[in-house]
């Protein structure tokens, strides 16, 4: 233990010093955080304006792969980023909740109490879509979703979200007066199906690059039944005007046929969002000081790893530290152990999801809420062992200990502690290897570690970028498991372990 | 031999949720003896012992040792001048013989050299090399684990010794040694000694006193040699008949 708390000496002023915000934005010392959400299409805008601040010289963060909108949005809020790209529709029906569009001034007008604002659009409209074949589409000349009441005889395969969204096929059905029953199934099957011809329309999103993959065509929805999902960068209002200038820079300069490329650029080419954005900038003559940043790698994995280590650390040096502390006050007093147990089993039936998230509007976003989770988390199999353990040592050793003299403080020094090492032990080391596993999940909330490749390699569907984290993080839980057995073997004599904390006497007895 | 008792029990009752396991007990016991403590389980016989060191606390009466009632506070430094053996050893399991014994000395911050001679006397006198040091209990047989436990309640050479049924686990044949080991000792230690036995051939053996206990009651104490001379009771006749 002692080696783990030098550690934690070491990365506890690092910790403290985030964030700083003393300094002015887009400097060294207070960069501008770009964030962007998990999806490759916001992985490419974030690194589209990371690079248009780049280019008129400010130092930018990328915080990407945040754990979606409530994450992007709450951290923008407590000014823990600066930037994310976000969609009209998105603002409107999952931040907001309103059932009706927004304009940009609207927008603007409801988030000035959060000092937040909207940059006008990139240009393109990422919303609901229709698509078929190109060949049918040029056969039957099918350009507009109304044509389709023309044509009873094609077949309909759409998402089962779709087919029960009130906005989706049934206002569809209605608006258009399409007479047609859709058969409910997987996405990438739909788009497959309509490839080959097994059916002929299918719906999903706008910008998607597998409507080039599959050579498909987007049908125009003239009647607007689809909400608008213009993407948009959100900002905090309090950017100064050349930063808010230099972010509006590509305002308009993407279509929905321009995002569709650059997205196949991307997802099926397997290009970095590094050089797509680098290579659109330059088309539309911004020349981005180029650093080579390269956002699918995940950061490297050095520092990954430190930061994985950092972030579980600090939350079980804290966790044994208050685990232990907690659990000796609470022991001998049976109702408020079990009370104080049965706390930290809720804590534990959170989803580690919902935990982090849970953290956000309390501690912002980054390694504080991660490792507070962290924390939560490591808790009950250290509080557990330790008060059971404590609260069931042999009252006989305890009776003598007390009959010997000795105080309180030095019965749990010199006997309960020693004795209920071995199960203290297995809590730390079963708390170690789940806190590990758990801070992969910390890249949602923009801790880093290790899961930052994971999350990116989900994102783009990269199996290799996954393992570049998975990997490490279970050798990690290995190793961590080999060292506190080393640890254990090294503090706790071996037959304590062979015969319990308390079974030894009777063992010798039987002698 | 001091004519004044070590231990005075003054009209004491102890209960357990309501259920007394005796009241109005008043005995004398006296010092520099080995004051055996004879009776069936459940007799009330470990009950009377926990009262000495205050382990437990009497609800009616007061118990007085050396002339003072067993304190309510600073009960760790008057604890400490009563060593404390029972069945089995007791040892703790996860330090060695040497801790073990010296643990008392260390809290009491004697110095290295005081607790490392005072260990090897100890251990002398019951009869063990002190080379055992740096075994665990479980490495030890029975007998020598109680004498271990012997050595750790004597460490810090209290007046007052007690003991519950501390050579009852010990085979018949090391039991005669072990007797013979701990007269010499106590005699040594000049030690008031407690002696809680179901056995009352252990208890004469060892015993100058006897107090001979049934369901809660002090049937008869006094000198072992008057006690085997002349039963006041039945129950003591016969129990000196079945027994001796």
């Amino acid at each position: 233990m002692k080696r783990l708390g030098f550690k934690c000496i070491l990365v506890l002023p690092l910790f403290l010093s985030f964030p700083s915000t003393i300094a002015s934005e887009g400097t060294l010392t207070d960069p501008i955080v770009v964030a962007s959400k998990i999806f490759p299409e916001s992985y490419f805008l974030a690194e589209l304006i990371s690079q248009m601040l780049e280019a008129e010289g400010y130092v930018v963060a990328r915080k990407f792969g945040l754990g979606g909108t409530k994450v992007c949005n709450e951290a923008l809020r407590r000014d823990e980023i600066d930037v994310y790209p976000e969609y009209t529709g998105t603002i409107q029906a999952v931040i907001l909740e309103l059932d009706y569009p927004l304009s940009l001034e609207e927008i603007n007008a409801r988030f000035k109490e959060f000092d937040i604002e909207g940059v006008p659009t990139f240009g393109f409209n990422n919303t609901y879509a229709m698509s078929v074949r190109r060949s049918m589409s040029e056969e039957l000349n099918l350009t507009k979703i109304s044509q389709l009441v023309n044509h009873p005889e094609l077949k309909y395969g759409v998402t089962h979200e779709f087919l029960e969204r009130e906005d989706g096929w049934p206002k569809l059905e209605e608006v258009y007066g399409l007479k047609s029953r859709p058969e409910g199934m997987q996405h990438e099957l739909a788009l497959r199906a309509v490839a080959n011809g097994d059916i002929d329309v299918t719906d999903g999103y706008g910008t998607d690059a597998k409507i080039i993959e599959y050579d498909l065509v987007v049908l125009e929805d003239d009647k607007s039944v689809f909400p608008i999902y213009m993407a948009i960068p959100l900002i905090r209002s309090d950017l100064s005007a050349p930063i808010k200038k230099a972010i509006a820079g590509a305002a308009g300069k993407i279509d929905e046929a321009l995002m569709i490329q650059l997205n196949g650029e991307i997802v099926i080419k397997g290009r970095t969002f590094a050089s797509v954005a680098d290579e659109f900038l330059a088309s539309i003559d911004i020349d981005p000081i180029s650093e080579n940043v390269d956002t699918r790698r995940g950061g490297k994995l050095t520092a990954n790893v430190v930061r994985h280590l950092e972030l579980t650390g600090i939350a079980l040096l804290a966790a044994v530290v208050i685990g232990l502390l907690v659990s000796i006050a609470v022991y001998r007093v049976t109702w408020l152990s079990r009370s104080v147990v049965y706390l930290c089993g809720l804590m534990q039936t959170i989803p580690s999801i919902a935990l982090l998230a849970l953290m956000i509007p309390l501690l912002g976003i980054g390694m504080k809420p991660a490792i507070v989770a962290l924390f939560l988390y490591s808790l009950l199999p250290i509080v557990r062992n330790t008060v059971i353990s404590l609260s069931t040592t042999d009252p006989l050793l305890v009776r003598i200990a007390e009959a010997m003299g000795m105080s309180q403080l030095e019965r749990l020094r010199y006997v309960l502690v020693p004795l209920a090492m071995p199960s203290i032990f297995a809590g730390i080391r079963t708390s170690a290897v789940i806190c590990i596993g758990t801070a992969t999940l910390a890249a949602f909330i923009g801790a880093g570690g290790l899961g930052d490749p994971i999350v990116t390699g989900l994102a783009l569907d990269d199996t290799g970028l996954i393992l570049q984290g998975a990997i490490p993080a279970a050798i990690l839980a290995i190793a961590t498991e080999l060292v506190f057995e080393g640890l254990e073997r090294l503090l706790v004599p071996g037959h304590l372990k062979v015969f319990g904390t308390t079974k030894s006497n009777q063992a010798a007895e039987a002698t | 031999m001091n004519s004044d008792p070590v231990v005075s029990f003054k009209n004491v009752g102890k209960h357990f949720d309501g259920n007394w396991v005796f009241r109005g007990l008043s005995l004398d016991l006296p010092s520099s003896q080995v004051v055996a403590i004879v009776g069936e389980s459940g007799s009330g016989k470990t009950t009377l012992l926990q009262l000495i060191n205050g382990i437990l606390r009497a609800n009616e009466g007061s118990v007085e040792v050396m002339g003072d009632p067993v304190p309510e506070t600073g009960l760790e430094r008057f604890r400490r001048g009563i060593g404390y053996a029972v069945q089995g050893g007791g040892l703790f399991p996860h330090l060695t013989v040497y801790r073990n014994v010296t643990l008392l000395a260390q809290l009491e911050k004697w110095e290295q050299e005081k607790s490392q001679d005072r260990y090897s006397e100890l251990l002398e006198m019951v009869g063990l090399d002190p080379e055992l040091r740096g075994r665990y209990p479980y490495q030890l047989s029975g007998g020598q684990q109680h004498r271990v436990s012997l050595c750790r309640a004597l460490m810090l050479r209290p007046k007052i010794l007690l003991l519950d049924e501390p050579f009852s686990a010990i085979d018949p044949m090391s039991r005669g040694e072990i007797h013979r080991q701990f007269t010499e000792l106590r005699q040594q230690e000049k030690v008031s000694a407690f002696l809680v036995t179901h056995d009352l051939r252990e208890a004469v053996a060892l015993g100058q006193y006897l107090v001979v206990m049934a369901s809660g009651n002090v049937v008869q104490h006094g000198t072992t040699q008057n006690i085997i001379e002349n039963p006041e009771k039945d129950y003591v006749a016969r129990l000196l008949e079945t027994y001796l």
